[in-house]
């Protein structure tokens, strides 16, 4: 592999997204205003019921957990829309007949992206959470976090190729794509921190690999979840890391065998 | 009826005709996007559900009438990017196709409204509806209390649209593009999902005059459950029309001063 051509392919999506400045401010103060409007929300629950903690989360926790997911949203890179315009624009053949693996390229795509939403909002939010909402990360709990963004990314990454595979077999996956992002929203607690939801409900997303993808690094950060209930927990996720990479694998070998971009 | 009335419904219902036809000639992706938009209605309400669930929720809203705000707000949300796609008639403005639609002899606002229909948000409409009427038929209300909210909800409705419209174009004269105005109402539309009384008078005020959106969800639901009195709801119908003025003001002096970005 020329590990130096996707470094550059790297460099040229940084300086483009580089070049957008307006674009990059309304991005981050979007990415922020999710949870200051979930911080409004919440105090008025939390004022109105009169109590300190509601399923383990006491105010303070829950408002971190919102902008923690709002850092971890922002992270998470987005390839599979990418795949479906590749697709759809027939500009998949065009790579295929570079010296390059798509594969790799997509990746250092989200590499490029991971780097640049990492540093202008992620890092950002989370230095203010610790100065201004008193966030005392010991060094076990920070190694945990930073695994867990690890493990959140690798999944996020995988999941988006296995979404963005399915293009290969149809037209238009646009519908889909926002029902996955939807459903992975919801699941990975997104909307609302897993341990809020019926138990049920909660006892089959404990298991899922959706949890790993937003709810899991954040309930870490925020403390609503102890470092060895943390440990237990990634071991799963790297578990579901491997059943990724498998079905990726077999994925890409199946969307290759049926490539047919549309070139609309 | 005048015949100018009668001729741009006629017009309208044609291009609700050829969008549909257009729509469901992919009939599998036309269902995914269909239930994306419904799955994303529906994620609301699981929302406020469980926040009744583990809590007494928002202080002065029961869930029902809580339910009632989030369903008249998805429709409202979808109903607008149904009859106004933000996304795809920002990027018209600028590739420059926006300028086809000018040639014809039609008023900008029939261009903006038949023009960019945003197809799969009807599945958010639909479920907003009926999520509206299941509210609904739990709860009792006067005669009066719906006529008024009625009256606010369609001059609510009148303002979003004008209100995205000077957006759109707001943006366009400004930083010539307007992809952002999409995921800036996007966040409007969560912004007046619940009670505008949560976010401190600051922020009702700001809802209400700035970013007029609580027109269309959080004062008909108030006049709805009779939180408002017989001259608060005068007063709110007033406001409403004197905003939908201006904004129409504004709308049709940044139209006349569009310049083409082809051009």
């Amino acid at each position: 592999m020329h590990l130096q051509r996707y470094v550059e392919y790297s460099k040229a999506l940084i300086k483009r997204r580089l070049a957008f400045k307006m674009n990059m401010v309304l991005l981050m103060s979007f990415q922020i205003m999710s949870p200051i409007i979930m911080l409004f929300v919440w105090t008025a629950i939390y004022l109105a019921s009169g109590v300190s903690t509601i399923s383990n989360f006491t105010l303070l926790q829950i408002a971190t957990y919102f902008f923690v997911i709002a850092a971890l949203n922002a992270m998470a890179p987005d390839i599979s829309w990418g795949i479906l315009g590749d697709v759809r624009s027939g500009n998949i053949f065009s790579i295929l007949t570079r010296p390059l693996s798509y594969v790799w390229v997509i990746v250092s795509g989200a590499f490029a992206n991971i780097l640049f939403d990492t540093i202008t909002v992620g890092i950002p939010i989370l230095v203010l959470l610790v100065v201004f909402a008193h966030v005392s990360l010991t060094l076990s709990t920070a190694a945990l976090f930073a695994l867990s963004v690890l493990v959140m990314l690798c999944l996020t990454i995988m999941t988006e190729f296995l979404i963005g595979y399915i293009a290969f077999f149809f037209i238009d996956i646009g519908g889909l794509l926002n029902i996955s992002n939807f459903v992975m929203q919801f699941l990975g607690g997104g909307m609302i921190p897993l341990n809020l939801l019926p138990s049920g409900i909660s006892a089959v997303t404990s298991v899922l690999p959706f949890q790993f993808m937003l709810y899991t690094p954040a309930a870490i950060f925020t403390g609503a979840v102890s470092n060895v209930q943390a440990e237990q927990s990634l071991i799963l996720g790297v578990l579901w890391l491997g059943i990724f990479m498998v079905l990726c694998y077999g994925m890409w070998y199946a969307a290759k065998r049926h490539i047919d971009a549309v070139g609309v | 009826m005048s015949s100018g009335i009668r001729r741009t419904l006629h017009l309208f219902a044609l291009t609700q005709v050829y969008t549909w036809k257009s729509f469901i000639s992919y009939r599998f992706q036309s269902v995914f996007w269909f239930l994306s938009s419904i799955l994303q209605a529906l994620l609301t309400f699981v929302f406020v559900s469980v926040i009744y669930q583990v809590s007494t929720g928002i202080p002065g809203w029961g869930y029902l009438q809580m339910l009632l705000l989030t369903s008249v707000t998805i429709v409202v949300t979808s109903g607008v990017i149904y009859l106004m796609d933000i996304y795809n008639i920002s990027e018209s403005l600028l590739m420059g196709n926006f300028d086809s639609f000018l040639t014809k002899p039609m008023s900008p606002y029939f261009v903006f409204l038949s023009s960019f229909t945003g197809t799969s948000a009807i599945g958010g409409v639909i479920t907003g509806i009926i999520l509206f009427a299941y509210a609904a038929s739990q709860l009792h209300f006067g005669v009066l209390n719906l006529i008024a909210a009625f009256a606010i909800f369609a001059l609510g409705i009148l303002i979003a649209l004008i209100f995205v419209m000077v957006l759109i174009m707001g943006s366009y004269k400004i930083f010539r593009g307007g992809g952002w105005v999409n995921w800036l109402f996007s966040i409007l539309g969560n912004i007046t999902k619940y009670p505008l009384s949560i976010y401190g008078v600051i922020g009702s005020l700001l809802m209400t005059f700035i970013i007029p959106l609580g027109f269309a969800s959080y004062y008909p639901v108030e006049a709805l459950s009779g939180k408002i009195g017989a001259e608060g709801i005068i007063v709110i119908i007033l406001l409403a029309i004197a905003i939908i003025f201006l904004l129409s003001r504004i709308f049709e002096y940044l139209f006349k001063s569009y310049s083409s970005a082809m051009g």
